[in-house]
């Protein structure tokens, strides 16, 4: 045994990669360009590849990975009208770089608001020829996690628009306990981007505050669900409001808000 | 309680106008005083996946379940060293619950010796992966009040007995996704 425990030193386990993007999201009015921050924050230099990908939102919230052969009219429009560069970089450690971004959409391009994702992912490094093979008894495994993020890069052609309404705020038992249950419905050709709040009258601070909460135009009626502990259900009880806002840096304007009754 | 937004087209350039030429301007003696602070989004991986070493007499599946305990009770395989769960951790918008994609199919691992007609055993599956996070509707983590979090992800690996000894080596995708 004592002889197949060194083979498992040849699975890696330094973070070559890691990495830091800003901002989280961004928004082109069409005409004009602007940057994103790309900065390794590992401990050694990695190449970085960039590369526009399609999500789609579903009702819970959630976004799932959609092929490029199965876009749609807008996605396809999306996808070509977005120039960046560069989509390949190296960088040693704490090192930034700009990635640049614009939309050029075709003139006869319909008023609506279009979306990518950007994604940023570490190339995994060529291995060593000496790890490649190790002689002995046993099977071992070397994995090597390509990991990375994307963020949103939202096209708003023309004039759109949303309206948003907040409906059936309820609570219920959940398969790990108590959640708060929540439909945003929300019409016309804009996502929204804020920040949802529940407070209860006479309380100075919010019971909850759920940031960054986004509802794409593929989806109508985004539930909401969050997870409570008991306690927490148990203070959500009486009369409370919730608000949907923009988030703070975005002027914070009220997009929803209704005022209920949880029994 | 429905309200309109409108967006125009001048109101929405803010993300556009931001102050990444700020440093740019900094030696003007008019330079603005203003400056953005970006929301970033940071990933690191903190540890990878590791199955340790087995030896394999015959078929079964080994399993890193997501919270790190190891399921290796299979008859034909005995499991030994150091195991983990692959570890992220992220860093970005305060109270934001953040979308985590992993593999939806299963990921081939190779020996150094695959080919085509060896494949039986010089390939290993590895599949059903699994998030320590998860939300109502899948793989998903919240960040908390200064906007950090951390995930694990465990995974299993089918072995059919008949696998040559040595290091079967392969890639999965992990990505977090910012709404």
């Amino acid at each position: 045994m004592a002889a197949f425990s060194t083979l498992a030193l040849a699975t890696p386990s330094q973070a070559q990669g890691d990495l830091l993007v800003a901002p989280t999201r961004v928004i082109l009015d069409g005409s004009r360009g602007t940057e994103v921050i790309l900065s390794n924050i590992g401990t050694e230099e990695a190449t970085y590849r960039i590369g526009l990908e399609l999500r789609r939102m579903l009702d819970n919230g959630r976004l799932e990975p959609v092929e490029k052969t199965d876009a749609n009219s807008a996605e396809e429009a999306a996808l070509g009208m977005i120039r960046y560069a560069p989509r390949r970089i190296t960088l040693p450690p704490g090192q930034p770089q700009a990635v640049r971004l614009a939309a050029r959409p075709g003139a006869d391009l319909p008023d609506g608001e279009y979306r990518v994702h950007m994604s940023f992912k570490a190339i995994p490094r060529t291995r060593a020829v000496a790890d490649e093979a190790q002689p002995g008894e046993g099977v071992s495994i070397q994995l090597i996690p390509i990991y990375g993020v994307t963020i949103p890069i939202i096209v708003r052609h023309g004039r759109v628009e949303a309206q948003v309404a907040l409906s059936q705020p309820t609570l219920v038992d959940g398969p790990d306990g108590p959640e708060l249950t929540l439909t945003i419905n929300r019409a016309g050709d804009s996502s929204t981007y804020g920040v949802l709040q529940v407070t209860k009258p006479g309380l100075d601070e919010p019971l909850l505050n759920l940031r960054g909460l986004a509802v794409y135009p593929e989806v109508n009626e985004r539930e909401v669900r969050v997870r409570l502990t008991p306690e927490q259900a148990a203070s959500f009880r009486g009369q409370l409001r919730i608000e949907y806002r923009e988030m703070p840096n975005a002027g914070g304007g009220l997009i929803a808000a209704i005022d209920s009754f949880i029994g | 309680m429905t309200k309109t937004i409108r967006f125009g087209a001048a109101g929405i350039a803010m993300f556009a106008a931001l102050g990444m030429g700020t440093a740019a301007h900094a030696d003007t003696a008019t330079a603005d005083a203003t400056a953005e602070v970006l929301d970033a989004l940071i990933l690191n991986n903190d540890a990878a996946l590791d199955f340790g070493t087995m030896v394999v007499t015959g078929a079964g599946t080994v399993t890193i379940e997501s919270d790190g305990s190891v399921d290796c009770t299979a008859a034909d395989i005995v499991c030994s060293g150091t195991t983990s769960v692959a570890a992220f951790s992220v860093e970005g918008t305060a109270n934001k619950a953040v979308t985590i994609s992993l593999p939806g199919a299963g990921v081939e691992l190779r020996h150094p010796d695959y080919t085509l007609a060896t494949a039986a055993e010089h390939t290993i599956e590895l599949g059903t992966f699994t998030s320590s996070e998860n939300g109502a509707s899948g793989p998903e983590v919240g960040l908390d009040g200064t906007g950090n979090a951390t995930f694990d992800v465990g995974g299993t690996i089918n072995l059919d007995g008949t696998e040559a000894a040595g290091v079967f080596s392969g890639s999965f995708d992990v990505s977090v996704e910012y709404s």
